[in-house]
């Protein structure tokens, strides 16, 4: 749990602070960690819950439910709810796919290691 | 899964991600940026409501300007300076309608490609080969003369630019997040492309082409009859003594001449695509607009009333902004503007009201010119001379600046030379002349009296509108303001001229235009009628007025009583019922019973003729009648005008149902014989087959008449579309009261209509009402995006608050949020 939260929080101050760029950034440092065994499974929801949180937090200004169902009809008329999945999947699937790499970049040093041994 | 195969997928994965997070993909923006929930689109959110209080700084600011936004979103301006009120409009027009205002520049200036991309290269190429942009540079450039103007233009630039400046990416309205693009600077120049391109909508009319191409079907003589000059029933804007059905006589149609054809058509067909031409030279009966006042003595108050509402193309969000300026002492003005002009378009101070429909006059002409070079010309043929034509070589970029094509536009001494039906021609055009309508609009606003008013609308020059105007003294006036070209004598607009000679070059400007001032009548109107009853003034000045019904139906209304009062103003506007429907619906309805006399019997016109009988003639979204009865007129079109259809069965131009009813009085004109049939046809057969095929195509498009399926308002529709187009942000299948021929006009596709409705009734306080298709917001998700519409779909106008001061608006209430405009320390 702890590790999921530690990559919500990096995923929402990321973006606060960077932009998008960092959805990877962080997601590849969870990964790297280890993140309790799963990594791919914790960078990807650290991805997805750092930006859903942030848009929790635009909720709070103004119509998101608004922008979802509008932007999801204007592009090849999805509803609301389903452009708001693709939102949060193009972060899920940034911060897992770098969490992936960087936990196998690790295993891979890992065995080198322990085979030099 | 082994590491180096987890690490080969999820680097795979993660390319992909990048991919279409970093790039566009098809039509989509960046998804990167675009999802972002801090930088991308769900920031449109922020802007949906306006913030209770908000502070800009616009660095030149005279003093601070406050800024108070009314109950309907309508901000009122207090100023301590004519500039800083512009700077402070330009700033909130921007706030609300910035990228409208950016498309609309680019519309004009032909560079909707940087922005949207290569398909809309055939728009920008026809907006540079009409030179709209190039022609308002040059005024812009005329403008050292009138530093007034000058320094307005600069003052508004400076208002939009302060916004523009202060905005991140994250802030951009939603159609920039959607593009992937950013907004561009405002040049003071831009707000006369919107000019130029206002006139353009309203006399981009090519009536010599549309009468060659009925001159090559039926001869030049039945298309002089057609397309008249002076339109077969008189009701003139000018006062002259009331309703006069002329009539004419309709010489019968020739037959084609397939030469004629021939030369117009081939290549008109194979160029279409580039032609210039194609875009705006369909009918224009859509774009049309109404204005109409009460004098002082036919007024229930004892005040002078004027209403109006301008027709033209609906969109979201609406052409039209509404805002209040105040300058103590100087300026008090309210109205509408458009999106980009530094001022009151339509609209009242506390002395006199106003308000524009089109004239619709004849201010351009083409010249056939002769060329040295098909191909690639350099010169043309002048008095006998060759004369050097003026060269530019347009380039067209894409949306990363690529070069996407080139295109080299002509002028000769007349104007731009362009491709119309396969010949070269120049076109003179008041439009692209020297103009300067914002010191005209600058002096009506702060005009204290009828006749200041209409000194100030003397200059101006394009597009020619009937001014209307109404004082506080009771007095009104109309003044069909703008250029008018001197022709030489015997030339007239209406037929291609020949540009080898300089001797059919327009002489100047035609002084007497038309103009009315306090009738003895105490009203007057105007719906884009030929303004001049030809037994008055037969000055060729135009041949393509409108049809007299809406004038007819208004004059009618207004002769009705002597006490009209501004709620009586505002239900005409929205009047269910037209001459025109009253006039045919009795045609049709004589026709059958001359038929039921005669010897054959004809159940299904019988049939008609009893829904006929039965309709009360009104167009409101509940009636059952009106469908029958449009239905039966455009069967009427179809069969009359057969003789006007090309190879392909399309009608090359529809003759306006004012010939059609002077036709009425030549039962049997060869016009009524259907060429498709081996009988010869007389008006009666062919009312009555219009009666059986309006029926027929009622039924089969409607279901049977007692179905359910005949209501108006499941028929007719107005569609208001966003600026791009976009289902998803515009307004379908609008049912109201509307149809054609009403003063509420809906035709077509329905995407023409009143844009602005304004009634304001002139006592010692000015009271007002008016409303418009939308609402002031271009921000699609904000609540003012749309919040007007419903409004007006019931033909129903708000209050607009017309305070002295913002303690006027806080005292009713009506405060609904607060900008501080502040000045940096000079």
């Amino acid at each position: 749990m702890i590790p999921l939260l530690s990559g919500v929080i990096g995923v929402s101050a990321g973006t606060y602070l960077a932009g998008w760029l960092a959805v990877p950034v962080v997601g590849a440092v969870v990964g790297g960690l280890g993140a309790g065994g799963a990594p791919v499974r914790t960078a990807a929801l650290s991805g997805a819950g750092g930006w859903a949180v942030l848009l929790a937090l635009g909720a709070v200004r103004g119509p998101v439910a608004e922008v979802a169902n509008l932007t999801g009809d204007v592009l090849g008329g999805m509803p609301g709810y389903a452009f708001l999945a693709v939102a949060l999947l193009l972060p899920a699937v940034l911060a897992g796919a770098a969490g992936g790499a960087a936990s196998a970049l690790v295993e891979i040093r890992r065995r080198r290691t322990a085979g030099r041994a | 899964m082994a590491p180096r195969s987890k690490l080969i997928l999820s680097s795979g994965v993660l390319a992909v991600g990048l991919a279409a997070s970093a790039g566009p993909a098809g039509p989509f923006p960046p998804l990167g940026p675009f999802l972002d929930p801090l930088r991308g689109v769900w920031r449109v959110a922020d802007s949906a409501q306006l913030p209770p209080s908000a502070t800009a700084v616009i660095p030149d600011l005279d003093a601070s300007v406050r800024v108070v936004y009314d109950d309907r979103s309508v901000p009122h301006i207090f100023a301590s300076s004519v500039s800083d009120a512009r700077r402070a409009l330009g700033y909130v027009v921007a706030r609300d309608r910035l990228f409208q205002m950016e498309l609309q520049t680019r519309a004009t200036a032909g560079t909707l490609t940087e922005l949207l991309g290569e398909t809309l290269l055939g728009a920008d190429v026809r907006a540079r080969r009409l030179s709209l942009a190039r022609a308002a540079e040059q005024d812009f450039a005329r403008l050292r003369d009138d530093p007034e103007v000058s320094r307005a233009l600069y003052d508004y630039a400076e208002g939009v630019n302060t916004f523009v400046d202060a905005l991140s990416p994250a802030e951009r309205p939603f159609e920039y997040h959607l593009l992937g693009a950013s907004p561009q600077r405002w040049e003071p120049v831009h707000s006369l492309y919107g000019l130029k391109r206002m006139g353009l909508t309203l006399t981009f009319n090519p009536t010599e082409v549309r009468k060659a191409r009925v001159a090559a079907l039926v001869g030049t003589e039945a298309a002089d009859a057609l397309f008249p000059v002076n339109r077969p029933i008189q009701e003139p804007v000018v006062p002259h003594r009331g309703a006069r059905f002329v009539g004419t006589e309709l010489p019968p149609p020739r037959d084609p001449d397939p030469a004629a054809l021939g030369r117009m058509e081939a290549p008109f067909q194979e160029r279409r695509a580039m032609d210039p031409l194609s875009e705006w030279s369909g009918p224009t009966s859509s774009v049309g607009s109404n204005n109409w006042a009460v004098a002082a003595e036919r007024s229930a108050s004892g005040n002078a009333i004027l209403a109006g509402d301008p027709h033209l193309s609906l969109g979201l969000p609406s052409i039209w902004y509404e805002a209040h300026l105040v300058v103590p002492g100087v300026l008090d003005v309210y109205g509408v503007t458009l999106a980009g002009m530094p001022g009151i378009v339509i609209g009242f101070n506390r002395n006199v009201a106003w308000t524009f429909t089109n004239t619709a006059a004849d201010v351009m002409d083409y010249y056939r010119e002769r060329l040295d070079d098909p191909e690639a010309p350099e010169r043309y043929l002048l008095d006998g001379g060759w004369t050097d034509l003026d060269t530019r070589v347009e380039e067209f970029r894409g949306r990363n600046g690529d070069l996407l094509a080139t295109d080299t536009v002509r002028h000769s001494h007349r104007g731009p030379v362009l491709d119309v039906l396969g010949e070269p021609m120049s076109l003179r055009w008041t439009v692209l002349d020297g103009q300067n309508e914002v010191r005209a609009l600058m002096g009506a606003q702060r005009a204290l009296s009828v006749d200041r008013w209409l000194d100030a609308m003397s200059g101006w020059h394009a597009p020619v509108q009937n001014a209307l105007v109404a004082g506080r003294d009771g007095r009104i006036a109309i003044q069909s303001a703008g250029y008018y070209p001197l022709r030489p004598r015997g030339a007239r607009g209406d037929a291609f001229q020949d540009g080898t000679t300089g001797k059919t070059d327009w002489l100047g400007r035609w002084e007497g235009y038309p103009r009315s001032v306090d009738p003895a009548q105490g009203y007057l109107a105007s719906a884009n009628q030929q303004p001049f009853d030809p037994e008055a003034e037969d000055t060729y000045i135009g041949a393509d007025w409108s049809q007299p019904w809406r004038a007819l139906t208004i004059n009618e209304l207004l002769e009705g009583r002597e006490d009209h009062r501004p709620e009586d103003l505002e239900s005409y506007q929205t009047h269910p019922s037209s001459v025109r429907a009253r006039t045919f619906r009795a045609a049709f309805l004589e026709a059958a019973s001359r038929l039921r006399d005669g010897s054959r019997s004809y159940p299904e016109v019988d049939t008609a003729a009893r829904l006929l009988a039965a309709w009360d003639g009104t167009y409101t979204p509940e009636n059952e009648g009106a469908v029958l009865f449009e239905g039966t007129m455009a069967a009427l079109e179809d069969a009359l005008w057969d003789e006007l259809e090309d190879e392909d069965g399309r009608r090359v131009a529809t003759p306006g149902a004012d010939i059609a009813w002077a036709l009425l009085a030549q039962p049997g004109s060869p016009w009524w014989d259907d060429r498709d049939t081996p009988e010869v046809e007389d008006r009666d057969m062919l009312l009555g087959r219009a009666l059986t095929a309006g029926l027929a195509n009622a039924r089969e498009a409607h279901g049977p008449e007692e179905g359910g399926g005949w209501a108006w308002g499941q028929v007719a529709h107005y569609n208001i579309y966003h600026l791009l187009g976009l289902p998803a942000l515009s307004r379908l299948g609008l049912a109201a009261t509307g149809g054609p021929g009403l003063l509420s006009p809906l035709v077509g596709r329905g995407t023409h209509g009143a844009s602005w409705r304004m009634v304001v009734e002139l006592g010692d306080e000015v009271t007002a009402r008016g409303g418009f298709p939308g609402g002031q917001s271009g921000n699609p998700v904000s609540e003012r995006y749309d919040d007007r519409l419903d409004r007006w779909l019931q033909g129903e106008l708000d209050d607009l608050r017309f305070p002295r001061t913002e303690e006027d608006l806080r005292a009713g209430g009506w405060v609904q949020a607060e900008l501080v405009l502040v000045g940096t320390e000079r």
